[in-house]
């Protein structure tokens, strides 16, 4: 039908233009839309494979690591128990000794107080023997010449005496001794003993120590562990939702496409309106005819204002016109 | 070689303006908002004439117009249709308005007459 009417040439070229402008901005967007999903989908994909490989490595890792530490704390474990044994073992048989030691030591004391005992009673013999050795002298004297052997008896009795005496002496000096020896090695031996056990504390703490601080040392490994595993499955999950989120923006791309196919389905719906315009009619007609067309499509209405005549630029939907003031 | 600044929000807007333009051996200088608008304007003291948006973030067409305080003649390129925001514009000094999507030919039609007066 030849386009005569500049209403209807108006609103046929109008729609053309929006028509064509919309597939062009449709066109684009959904260029833009697939170039961008593929390229983003290529590299979260690839991300995702890395991050995959990261945390599948990272859990081989914490694997690895639990294994040792287990096998570490295990031999840390017994290396304790051998050592308290050995020190327990050290112990008894220091112990042992102490024991052993504290009888000789009683045995020398009980000899040296024998001894003791014994210079005691010879000192006692020692002081009969000179009172005997005086009463000897004192009857040589009252018999005189014929106590003169008598007196030498009772002399050598009185010289014999006296290195009794002195040898007395020197065994009672020498059973000082012993039992002076004898204290000093029961100091000894309780100085040792002391030594000993605080040996065996020191040894036992420090062993607890250490293996409170390899334990320390273990937790912290295995919480480094245990995040970079949580943080790699958290990045596994980003990937996945990105990837998501690229599926949403194909969608948006699909919905572009069927936008542009009701655009193109517009074109007929155009055309129906361009055939139910009064040809010539007037502002009001055409208005009218418009109105009852897109009332019944259910689309919203289109305005035509003006007066008289009616300008392209009086057309509200007339998109691109230059409306000079 | 005339130059035209094209102040809009939209990257694909400004792209599609200075493309007509500088086919039609115009120097387009672009501007994201009436504020940058403003800003590019004192760095180009050349600029003969700008085509406009009228909703941006930061300060509006009709914002920019108030600023420009009718400096330089503006064509505003918009999506609104509405009356009163036309009448706006025209008291504060714009010389035209079209409504998106634009004919690039009618476009550059608008700006040669502008430019060349």
């Amino acid at each position: 039908m030849p386009e005569r009417d500049p209403i209807r040439a108006t609103i046929a070229s109008e729609l053309e233009t929006c028509t064509q402008h919309v597939k062009a901005l449709i066109d684009q967007a959904c260029s833009l839309s697939e170039r961008e999903v593929l390229a983003a989908g290529d590299r979260i994909e690839d991300m995702r494979r890395e991050a995959e490989g990261n945390l599948a490595s990272l859990q081989g890792v914490g694997k690895q690591f639990e294994s040792t530490s287990d096998n570490g704390r295990a031999t840390l474990d017994a290396a304790m128990r051998r050592n308290a044994a050995v020190m327990t073992g050290y112990t008894h048989k220091f112990g042992a000794s102490t024991d052993q030691q504290r009888a000789c030591t009683a045995a020398v004391t009980e000899v040296a107080r024998k001894i003791t005992a014994f210079v005691a009673g010879v000192d006692r013999v020692s002081t009969e023997l000179r009172m005997l050795t005086l009463n000897a002298r004192l009857e040589a004297a009252r018999w005189g010449n014929q106590g003169a052997a008598f007196a030498t008896v009772a002399s050598s009795m009185r010289e014999l005496t006296g290195e009794v005496s002195k040898a007395n002496e020197q065994i009672g000096g020498l059973a000082d001794e012993l039992s002076a020896i004898a204290e000093c090695v029961a100091s000894n031996e309780k100085t040792i003993r002391d030594l000993s056990n605080g040996l065996a504390s020191d040894v036992t703490t420090q062993m607890a120590e250490l293996a409170s601080a390899y334990e320390a040392t273990r937790r912290v490994s295995a919480d480094a562990v245990a995040t970079g595993v949580e943080r790699g499955q958290r990045l596994v999950s980003l990937s996945n939702a990105m990837l998501t989120n690229l599926q949403f923006q194909d969608r948006l791309a699909q919905v572009l496409r069927e936008a542009e196919a009701v655009v193109v389905r517009s074109e007929g719906v155009t055309g129906e309106l361009l055939a139910a315009i009064p040809e010539g009619g007037s502002p009001s007609e055409v208005q009218a005819a418009v109105d009852a067309i897109l009332a019944r499509a259910g689309k919203p209405v289109l305005r035509i204002s003006g007066e008289s005549e009616l300008s392209s630029s009086d057309l509200t939907l007339s998109s691109g016109a230059v409306e000079l003031f | 070689m005339s130059t035209v600044m094209v102040v809009d929000d939209s990257a694909p807007v400004r792209q599609q303006v200075g493309s007509a333009l500088r086919q039609a051996g115009f120097v387009v200088v672009e501007a994201h908002d009436g504020q940058d608008g403003i800003e590019k304007l004192g760095q180009n003291p050349g600029v003969a004439m700008v085509i406009c948006d009228v909703n941006m973030p930061r300060m509006t067409g009709i914002e920019f117009l108030e600023k420009l305080g009718g400096r330089l003649p503006v064509i505003m390129l918009t999506t609104e249709g509405q009356p009163e925001l036309k009448k706006r514009a025209k008291e504060l000094g714009a010389k035209g308005w079209i409504i998106k999507p634009f004919k690039p030919e009618l476009l550059v039609q608008a700006v040669n007459g502008f430019v060349r007066s």
